[in-house]
């Protein structure tokens, strides 16, 4: 890696963050894309310069929860890439701005040189960085991880997503287990379609992480697909202790 | 095009093997220019030969020899093994500026000739490579 001349570009694209968070999960499904959205969009309403990358290289969906017609955005060119400007203080990236949102079929080299250059060439003006990944612990996940460790390791803090059923919580079990070993200090786990903290309770006590709130299932949900108003207002309700945890880390 | 960022990067990383090797001359350093990434050669011969001048003289470390290799882009269909090389005419200009950024993103745009698969690997000439030889 360090015969990589990228890594040098990405020191400096990222050097400005205080605060990087994956949001990841072991298992699909669970909500990973509308939590990274909502939790984006409520921390640049409150006013802090935000960033939000989607990763899931080969299947790119944050640009139509977030309602972007790919098509019609023109990337601004300054000495690399500029992220694509939502509101005044949420900026976008997504592999879809380069394939046009058409398939990207790739392995895995193929994967760890894309996520290469393109936090080589984007030009972050964040405080903070969500960055959206697809499940599992492959590639993209590696990659991201090793990358914001060598940038900085005490900026990585990632929120652990997960559901309420049985497969969702042993999934989540595997990966904090992981996690601990390994000695990344998550932000947190946060409980996507639940009824309530109970069944996250026991996990969080045994690995050590804080519970930070769970999301009821959200009837109607579909609906608010592309409508970032609608998904802003679901932030306010639900990540309120996730919110509080954040920006008292920015703060210190 | 990203030519001056590309430099950039390039002389940090002369610069950390300068150090960890606890060296101030640089004795040779192969860049290689893929096809496929389209980096245009003179604005980063350019950039380079200016950040080079800066890096002697701010940081009083020198590169004895360089050289900028050209590498065509070559590509192998992991289906049924046919090799073909690049056609840009089968590519939009805006396709292209795309990889001019980002290599992979090919895939999204072109198959393999032979079998329509686009389960292929880029073997050779796919961008920007650097390797530095301390001593």
């Amino acid at each position: 890696m360090q015969q990589d001349y990228r890594i040098f570009a990405i020191h400096s694209r990222l050097s400005s963050l205080k605060l990087a968070i994956p949001v990841i999960s072991p298992k699909g499904g669970v909500g990973k894309s509308t939590i990274s959205s909502m939790l984006s969009l409520a921390l640049s309403d409150i006013g802090i310069a935000t960033g939000l990358l989607d990763l899931d290289i080969t299947n790119p969906t944050l640009h139509t929860i977030l309602g972007i017609d790919i098509h019609s955005v023109k990337l601004e060119e300054i000495k690399g890439i500029k992220p694509f400007k939502l509101t005044e203080r949420l900026e976008f990236m997504s592999i879809a701005f380069f394939t046009r949102d058409a398939a990207l079929p790739l392995r895995g080299s193929d994967i760890v040189n894309t996520i290469r250059e393109l936090l080589a060439i984007i030009n972050w003006n964040s405080m903070i960085l969500v960055i959206d990944t697809p499940p599992g612990l492959s590639d993209e996940v590696l990659e991201l991880l090793l990358l914001l460790n060598s940038v900085n390791p005490h900026i990585t803090k990632p929120l652990i997503i997960t559901g309420q059923n049985i497969l969702s919580i042993i999934s989540t079990k595997r990966l904090l287990s992981l996690i601990r070993k390994e000695k990344i200090e998550p932000l947190g786990v946060l409980c996507n379609m639940c009824s309530n903290n109970e069944f996250i309770r026991d996990i969080a006590k045994a690995y050590s992480v804080e519970i930070l709130g769970y999301i009821p299932f959200i009837q109607n949900f579909e609906e608010t697909i592309g409508n970032t108003k609608a998904i802003l207002k679901h932030a306010q309700s639900y990540l309120n202790i996730l919110i509080d945890k954040i920006l008292n880390l920015v703060k210190t | 095009m990203h030519e001056w960022a590309l430099a950039e990067a390039i002389i940090k990383l002369i610069e950390y093997k300068a150090l960890e090797s606890g060296i101030n001359r640089v004795n040779y350093v192969k860049v290689v220019l893929g096809e496929l990434q389209q980096v245009d050669e003179e604005i980063l011969l350019y950039a380079f030969n200016e950040l080079l001048n800066i890096l002697k003289n701010e940081k009083n470390i020198e590169v004895v020899k360089y050289q900028l290799v050209k590498e065509k882009a070559e590509f192998k269909c992991n289906r049924c093994n046919s090799i073909w090389s690049l056609n840009t005419n089968t590519v939009s200009a805006d396709e292209l500026e795309m990889i001019h950024f980002i290599p992979e993103i090919i895939h999204s745009f072109i198959s393999c000739p032979h079998c329509g698969s686009h389960d292929f690997e880029i073997i050779r000439g796919r961008g920007l490579s650097v390797i530095v030889y301390p001593q």
